[in-house]
């Protein structure tokens, strides 16, 4: 129970990754938002939590849309009384060739990846501020790094923000005792990546020899959350099986 | 808690070594706690892992940079506990003049060549003697020690021979991970930033009080800030994380 007497916002939980971290940190004691643009999928994660003995809330968000963003925050904290952690989990990934990216991609991407990011962590500072404590995780990703293997360069370009973000959040908030970091998965088993078109040659490059179970992407999100990790800040975790290392 | 095998960690009398001792010893791990000199204190933290985390345990003193002595140690452990399952390599040393930095054109090479078999030859050596160990069991854990000056280098007063060993060891951290991934055994390593410990002791107010207010999170690191993020890379929740060196150092370098 290694967030007994903690609470978490964590967006785009209704389902993949962001779902693992909701289960896991509910398992491990939190109280919990969770946040999501499908209210079916979100319920039914409340639900599963409920069902464990946690407690959870559904709110509808669309991250993309700043002003969600804002009633996101504020609900959040309303609901649980107080925020200790933000997972900034929402977001999706396309695969297009340079070529193809228009304007419109481009401006939706960024919008709901990395733009949300910001101003969710910005609506939430304040209060964790105020109590002089706080966690912010923002999922990144390897094609931040690289520049995105099947995936879009707008995509790569909003996971190369994101670590950016954490730093200007990180030396902003560690002051006041919050702690900002990422953590970066390379190649995660979800049905996304198993449709991707030459994904066997990709693995056979990792050295752990196999793509990452979600739940090892969310251990890692509860360690960064636990007390456990107190002074690390302005960090990005790797979770690649040693696919990537920089 | 898992008993599949006990831990070794080189260095383990004092500071950061005795502190993941204790972590690891709380969550049921037996240990094998080796240190240089400091051998009441290795008694000590063998007789509070025994009594108090009623883990088995067991001392050994040498030089960790001396081949007979690391293949000892590996042999003794294995023995001793069955198998091993994470090698924890935390010994090393930070020459300095009565706390202040020895500059790069003062630094005696007798000095310089110490600290490399130190800090480099001694982890390179019981790595050697573990990793076919592990292979054979196809699972395993290594832990590296580097430092936040690993990554910046630095004019403190931490030498240069002391930041460039620290350097090589992400580095060798990254190799032994990409190698030994496909066997199970996962290599990674912490950088920790200013951590209140005898190797930081000595280091005067004057300067110690400059550094705080360069670290975001305001406070000097804990051993026990080092010791659960390496217990954590050694568990299973860390299954899918390998050739990281993970920055410990209260945002005082964000790279």
């Amino acid at each position: 129970m290694r967030l007994e007497g903690k609470t978490a916002l964590i967006t785009g939980a209704g389902k993949g990754m962001g779902r693992e971290f909701a289960l896991l940190f509910a398992r491990n004691g939190a109280r919990l938002v969770v946040a999501d643009i499908n209210e079916e999928n979100g319920k039914a994660v409340v639900e599963e939590i409920r069902a464990l003995g946690g407690e959870a809330h559904f709110v509808y968000a669309d991250v993309g849309n700043v002003e969600s963003c804002r009633n996101l925050a504020q609900e959040a904290i309303r609901l649980l009384g107080h925020l200790d952690i933000l997972v900034n989990n929402a977001g999706y990934i396309e695969n297009l060739a340079l070529e193809e990216i228009t304007e419109q991609h481009w401006d939706r991407m960024m919008n709901v990846n990395l733009r949300s990011v910001f101003f969710l962590s910005q609506a939430v500072m304040g209060h964790m501020m105020e109590r002089r404590s706080g966690r912010i995780i923002n999922m990144a990703s390897q094609a931040g790094k690289t520049g995105g293997l099947n995936t879009g360069a707008h995509y790569a370009v909003s996971k190369a923000g994101i670590l950016c973000l954490m730093k200007s959040f990180a030396k902003k908030l560690s002051p006041y005792g919050i702690t900002v970091n990422c953590i970066s998965p390379g190649v995660a088993d979800t049905d996304l990546s198993r449709s991707v078109p030459g994904i066997e040659n990709i693995i056979k490059a990792i050295p752990i020899g196999r793509a990452a179970m979600p739940i090892e992407v969310a251990q890692a999100a509860l360690f960064l959350a636990s007390d456990e990790a107190g002074y690390i800040t302005g960090e990005c975790l790797d979770v690649n099986g040693g696919l990537l290392m920089d | 808690m898992t008993q599949r095998g006990g831990v070794v960690i080189t260095g383990a009398s004092g500071g950061i070594g005795r502190e993941t001792a204790l972590e690891l010893g709380r969550r049921g791990y037996p240990v094998c706690v080796h240190y240089f000199k400091d051998r009441d204190s290795a008694e000590q933290t063998v007789n509070v892992l025994k009594d108090e985390c009623k883990v088995d345990a067991f001392a050994f003193g040498g030089d960790i940079a001396d081949e007979n002595t690391a293949k000892m140690l590996i042999d003794q452990a294995a023995e001793r506990f069955g198998t091993i399952y994470a090698l924890v390599c935390i010994a090393g040393i930070s020459p300095k003049n009565n706390g202040n930095r020895i500059f790069t054109e003062d630094t005696d090479p007798d000095q310089w060549d110490l600290v490399m078999r130190v800090n480099l030859r001694g982890m390179f050596l019981p790595c050697k003697y573990v990793i076919p160990l592990m292979k054979r069991q196809r699972e395993g854990n290594i832990i590296t020690m580097s430092s936040i000056v690993g990554r910046t280098g630095w004019s403190g007063p931490a030498g240069t021979h002391y930041a460039a060993s620290k350097g090589a060891i992400i580095n060798l951290t990254r190799t032994m991970a990409k190698e030994l991934g496909p066997y199970g055994i996962r290599v990674n390593g912490v950088a920790p930033g200013w951590i209140t410990t005898p190797l930081t002791q000595s280091i005067s107010s004057a300067q110690t009080g400059a550094i705080l207010e360069e670290i975001p999170l305001r406070r000097f690191g804990r051993p026990e800030d080092v010791a659960k993020s390496i217990a954590f890379l050694l568990s299973s929740d860390a299954g899918y994380i390998t050739g990281v060196t993970l920055d410990i150092n209260g945002g005082w370098y964000i790279g």
